[in-house]
């Protein structure tokens, strides 16, 4: 074995490592978001666990070659479950997520990620393969036409998805399936037409009504922090989310450099919080563990993005590196969009933080991308 | 390798260092942001967040109570209830409409009044106030009158009412076969009045005289709006009104009206109402200027002191505002788990300090004798004080009003009549300036026998009237006094000696004695009051529009012309007369009692000048004062006492005034003349001055002068001549105020 390699494997053992101190992190968090609200969360972050671990597992020693086969079936199965909780989903917050599978309820826009980019994986490599000039084409030559079908696969669970309503987890899709697409190579020319698309997508979007009122709101709250709006019918002010979002903001900053330290979080304990197990867990880690803390955990977020990107660039054939892109897509993406958004840089969209946000489904995809990793990892090299 | 295979892992490696660069980016934006809010402005984010967790509840002082010289309470602090509601907790509109349909039926509220609440909830929803308590109803009923704070009795029989919300009208249950009133009418009192039905159907009527409504069904007039019963099961038995407990409807209910709350606070309460409102005076709710004025002092529905006692010791009375800070959570319930001091800096809790109890040097009984013997007349002042040290031991305006009405419900009937009332009852007349007549013929003695004018010797005969500067004085009996000498000018109350002595004072003289005796000057009284005029030549050069004329020192003389006075001033002039000298200070305070019963302050004599008058010169005054009374001719001879003997000097001031838009009746009282009294007893060695005027009242002996004497027998009754001989004297029961033949 070369001095190369054992390098190789040194890196993988730390990342194994990495990823068990991020559970750690998590459940502890959860403990400490627990005795704040007296719930218990903690517990059942627990179980996530240990069936995230089992998947853990069966993802990092499942053959690749059937996990190739069998991603348009999975994909199927996503969208079939996401088209039956449009149907028979239960609501919970104006907003229709969860299906009921064998007694528990499950999240299938969580699974959809990880659905997409292995249909998007599968595609590229297939595509290489049938490809008489694969010359051409990997040197980053995809124009729109070539991509209709790519695109197509994601826009379907894009449109299912922001029907929920869940803006965040639709864009992440969008944003993996764009970093996988980036990754493969994009023609030049089509490159500046999708941006400039994009630049008029968004303004049709806002006039015509494709972005809802309240995600507008969320948007004018961001810009002009001053910004309220009151509706007389639901007596709803809209600065109230607002306000729950600077009250996220100051729990932050309250936490100054050491942080006030686990469980005397006063911004917590007062339950200024809102979804402080969830989407909002960031702000109690920060007020408890300060900017060390918070220092700390970027770092082991940002060592897991370059171990899957480095995972990526040795992998043994195209589906295999997409798989692994399109896995670290999904958590660099929603780390960056949950704290950017709990730390008041962009606006309130609802997204889970990897590891720290309690979850089921969230735990159990996130497990499936990371072993899916690691299993490219093991068996990386060219063939 | 081929050349194809190297650019493979060229552009590997290409996608590999881009794409790990854009989220390295990423997250160094994230660090950034990190940096910027824990270290750059984690204080100012602690701070904040801070004070945003932090709630400071005021802590309203309790105001000082105001006694008379004897203990008895003047005013007080009655509980007064009211109910608020805090938006926030009604924001949704199912429970707004749960909560806004329990206050309706419990208060019960009118449908006007309910939307104006539902717009102000609206309203402090949309202005980021949502914790900001509404108002909602106040001066609620509990067992106790929310008028007088009196006790409310239970009824036996309870009378059940029907309130429709949508006209405000209370309906009483009545059957469609009734042709007349009901007698009784639920509250003891029984009437007999007709019935007039509304229309052929029946349903609704009223009964002719009392305007009492009646109704046989269970909607509002147009059937929509259904009727709210309430069960009115508490009487006054004062006014007879019968009222239903509110408190307790409502604290029964507080558990399923989420954001209501009742508060107890305290409004003051006169329990003598009328008696010594002008000394005691009134409060209201404090302006934006005065609470901008005194900054921290006033909450918003803080009242002040206006007039009187009340006013003039505002800042004694009220006390200091304590707080209390508490941690609220999220949901606004206050939190006990986190310590309070760690986020309020260590001062949790700063006790509210009382304010201080004033002790008048008033006796409330003697007040109530001044009143009584006030009793035959429409407007006037009386004034009683201890010549000595200055004390005022009654104080009375007539007519008065309401202190309790005028702090807090004045209702606009009320106001309108009071302002409108031609005999002023707002103003204090015992310190409001008038002509005093004859009673200011000691100033011009004492000047005169000072500058040795006159001697007691002095002798001027009296033919009736005097010739001055080509037009005639008259003196007020046209057929002449003869000779008079000072004491029997006093005693006859001789014009024309006092138009001669006065033409040989001169104008400025006959002022600067003026001011020796406090005229147009304070008197000390710590309320406010008017000084009133002592005119001098120059004077008149600058204000008389033929500029100064001889003649006005003739009128200054007897108390006429520019001269005026208050009935404080008067009895203050007296009271230097008969102690020796002293220009007292007049105290109505007589100490100030804190909290825990200490003596605060006490307030002593206080001598402000002296006559500078020899002591024989007053003695000689005081002579004719007491032959007034007591000498067969004497003008106030009517007043004689038999036990113990009594001095005075009566006035009668030409005061005729013309005012537009006048009644017949009014404009014939205001032709009268002031009736001036100013007594003191016993003559020998004077205990209490008493000075009673009459605005418009006639002859000073015959309308002042009778209730002079009564005052002084009160005083006597209740000890305030030490010394004097117990009096027994028949009461007449035709005559019991020793009127005479004058009424």
């Amino acid at each position: 074995m070369s001095r190369r390699h054992i390098l190789q494997e040194r890196v993988h053992v730390v990342a194994f490592i990495v990823i068990a101190l991020l559970a750690t992190i998590s459940l502890l968090s959860q403990r400490n978001a627990d005795w704040y609200s007296g719930d218990d969360f903690y517990s059942l972050q627990v179980v996530w666990y240990i069936i995230g671990g089992v998947v853990f597992v069966l993802a990092s020693l499942i053959d690749l070659r059937i996990v190739e086969r069998l991603s348009p079936v999975f994909y199927g199965l996503c969208i079939l479950g996401l088209v039956l909780t449009a149907f028979f989903g239960t609501e919970v917050n104006n907003s229709q997520r969860w299906l009921r599978v064998f007694g528990m309820n499950f999240q299938f826009s969580e699974l959809m990620k990880l659905g997409v980019v292995l249909a998007l994986a599968r595609w590229f490599h297939m595509r290489k393969e049938r490809a008489p000039g694969a010359a051409a084409i990997h040197e980053g030559a995809y124009r729109i036409r070539d991509l209709l079908q790519p695109i197509a696969l994601c826009t379907l669970p894009f449109v299912l998805i922001l029907t929920q309503p869940d803006l965040g987890t639709s864009l992440v899709i969008v944003l993996v399936a764009v970093t996988v697409t980036l990754y493969e190579g994009l023609d030049r020319r089509t490159l500046i037409m999708v941006a400039l698309t994009g630049l008029v997508i968004v303004p049709v979007a806002w006039e015509t009504g494709g972005i809802k009122e309240y995600q507008k709101d969320r948007v004018r709250l961001w810009v002009n922090p001053d910004w309220f709006k009151f509706d007389a019918d639901t007596g709803v002010v809209a600065k109230g989310r607002h306000l729950q979002s600077e009250q996220a903001v100051w729990a932050i900053g309250s936490g100054k450099f050491w942080g006030r330290g686990s469980r005397d979080g006063t911004q917590s304990r007062l339950k200024y919080l809102p979804e402080m197990h969830t989407d909002m867990i960031l702000a109690t880690f920060a007020e408890e563990q300060g900017f060390v803390g918070c220092t700390v955990l970027l770092f082991l977020f940002w060592f897991l993005v370059f171990w899957g990107l480095r995972t990526a660039h040795d992998a043994r054939d195209r589906f295999c590196a997409l798989v692994a892109v399109g896995a670290i897509a999904i958590v660099g993406w929603q780390v960056f969009i949950n704290i950017g958004m709990v730390a008041g840089l962009l606006p309130i969209v609802g997204l889970p933080l990897p590891f720290l946000s309690y979850g089921g489904s969230s735990t159990i995809m996130l497990m499936a991308c990371l072993g899916l990793l690691l299993n490219v990892a093991l068996h990386r090299g060219r063939l | 390798m081929s050349a194809l295979h190297r650019s493979e892992v060229a552009h590997q490696r290409r996608r590999f260092a881009v794409t790990l660069t854009v989220f390295t980016a990423l997250f160094v934006a994230l660090e950034a942001r990190f940096f910027y809010l824990q270290i750059l402005h984690g204080e100012d984010f602690r701070e904040r967040a801070r004070i945003s967790a932090i709630s400071s509840e005021r802590i309203p002082p309790r105001r000082g109570l105001i006694r008379d010289r004897n203990g008895e309470l003047l005013a007080t602090n009655a509980a007064s209830f009211r109910v608020e509601l805090t938006p926030h907790y009604v924001a949704r509109e199912e429970q707004r409409e749960g909560v806004l349909d329990a206050l309706q039926t419990l208060l019960p509220l009118s449908e006007t009044k309910r939307a104006e609440l539902n717009n102000k909830i609206d309203e402090a929803l949309a202005n980021r106030k949502a914790w900001e308590p509404i108002r909602v109803a106040q001066n609620l009923v509990s067992d106790t009158s929310p008028e007088h704070g009196g006790p409310l009795k239970p009824l036996q029989n309870a009378l059940s009412t029907l309130y429709c919300p949508v006209d405000d009208v209370t309906y009483l249950p009545i059957d469609a076969k009734a042709t007349a009133c009901p007698t009784d009418r639920g509250d003891g009192v029984t009437t007999r009045e007709p019935l007039v039905w509304d229309d052929e159907t029946r349903k609704f009527a009223t009964c002719k005289r009392s305007g009492r409504r009646f109704t046989t069904g269970l909607t509002c007039p147009g059937g929509e709006k259904e009727l709210i019963p309430n069960l009115k099961n508490l009487r006054d038995a004062k006014t007879g009104e019968v009222f239903s407990n509110q408190v307790a409807a409502i604290r029964a209910r507080l558990h399923d009206m989420p954001g209501v709350q009742i508060k107890t606070d305290f409004r003051r309460y006169y329990p003598n109402h009328y008696e010594a409102a002008h000394l005691l005076g009134y409060m209201n709710r404090v302006t934006a200027k005065e609470r901008e004025r005194w900054r921290g002092m006033y909450a918003l529905n803080d009242v002040i002191g206006r007039t009187g006692v009340e006013q003039a010791l505002e800042h004694t009375l009220r006390g200091e505002a304590g707080r209390a800070l508490h941690v609220r959570d999220a949901k606004g319930h206050r939190s006990e788990t986190q310590a309070i001091e760690e986020l309020a800096g260590g001062q949790a809790f700063e006790r509210a300090v009382a304010g201080k109890d004033v002790w008048l040097t008033i006796d409330i009984a003697l007040q109530a004798e001044v009143r009584k013997a006030f009793r035959y007349y429409k407007s006037g002042a009386a004034i009683v004080i201890k010549p000595n040290t200055g004390e005022v031991l009654a104080l009375y305006s007539k007519p008065g009003f309401d202190s309790n009405i005028w702090s807090g419900r004045l209702t606009k009937e009320e106001w309108d009549s009071t302002t409108s009332n031609p005999y002023t009852p707002l103003i204090n007349k015992a310190v409001t300036p008038y002509a005093p007549g004859s009673v200011y013929k000691i100033v011009t003695s004492a000047a005169a026998l000072a500058d040795g004018i006159a001697t007691p010797e002095t002798t001027i005969d009296c033919p009736g009237h005097y010739d001055f500067g080509g037009r005639r004085f008259h003196c007020h009996n046209r057929s002449g006094h003869g000779p008079v000498n000072l004491t029997a000018a006093l005693k006859l109350s001789c014009d024309v000696y006092f138009y001669r002595i006065g033409e040989m004072l001169g104008m400025d003289r006959l002022a600067e004695f003026g001011r020796r005796f406090g005229f147009g000057q304070p008197t000390g009284l710590p309320t406010k009051e008017r000084t009133g005029r002592v005119p001098t030549r120059q004077w008149h050069a600058d204000h008389t529009s033929l500029g100064w004329q001889p003649g006005f020192t003739l009128s200054t003389a007897i108390g006429q012309g520019s001269l005026t006075a208050s009935p404080a001033q008067v009895a203050r002039s007296f009271a230097a007369l008969v102690n020796g000298g002293d220009l007292v200070r007049l105290r109505l305070i007589d100490r100030l009692v804190d909290e825990e019963g200490r003596v605060a302050m006490s307030e002593r004599r206080e001598v402000s000048g002296t006559l500078d008058v020899a002591a024989r010169d007053l003695d000689l005054i005081r002579v004719g004062l007491d032959e007034v009374v007591n000498d067969p001719d004497g003008t106030g001879h009517d007043l004689m006492l038999t036990e113990f003997s009594m001095s005075g000097k009566t006035g009668t001031a030409e005061a005729a005034q013309v005012r537009a838009g006048a009644s017949e009746a009014l404009a014939r009282w205001l032709t009268e003349d002031h009736a001036w009294f100013t007594s003191y007893a016993p003559s020998h060695d004077a205990q209490v001055i008493i000075v009673v005027f009459v605005e418009h009242g006639g002859s000073g002996s015959k309308h002042a002068g009778p209730i002079a004497k009564r005052i002084t027998l009160a005083t006597e009754k209740l000890g305030y001549l030490a010394g004097a001989v117990e009096l027994e004297t028949e009461i007449d029961a035709d005559d019991p105020y020793g009127l005479g033949e004058t009424r």
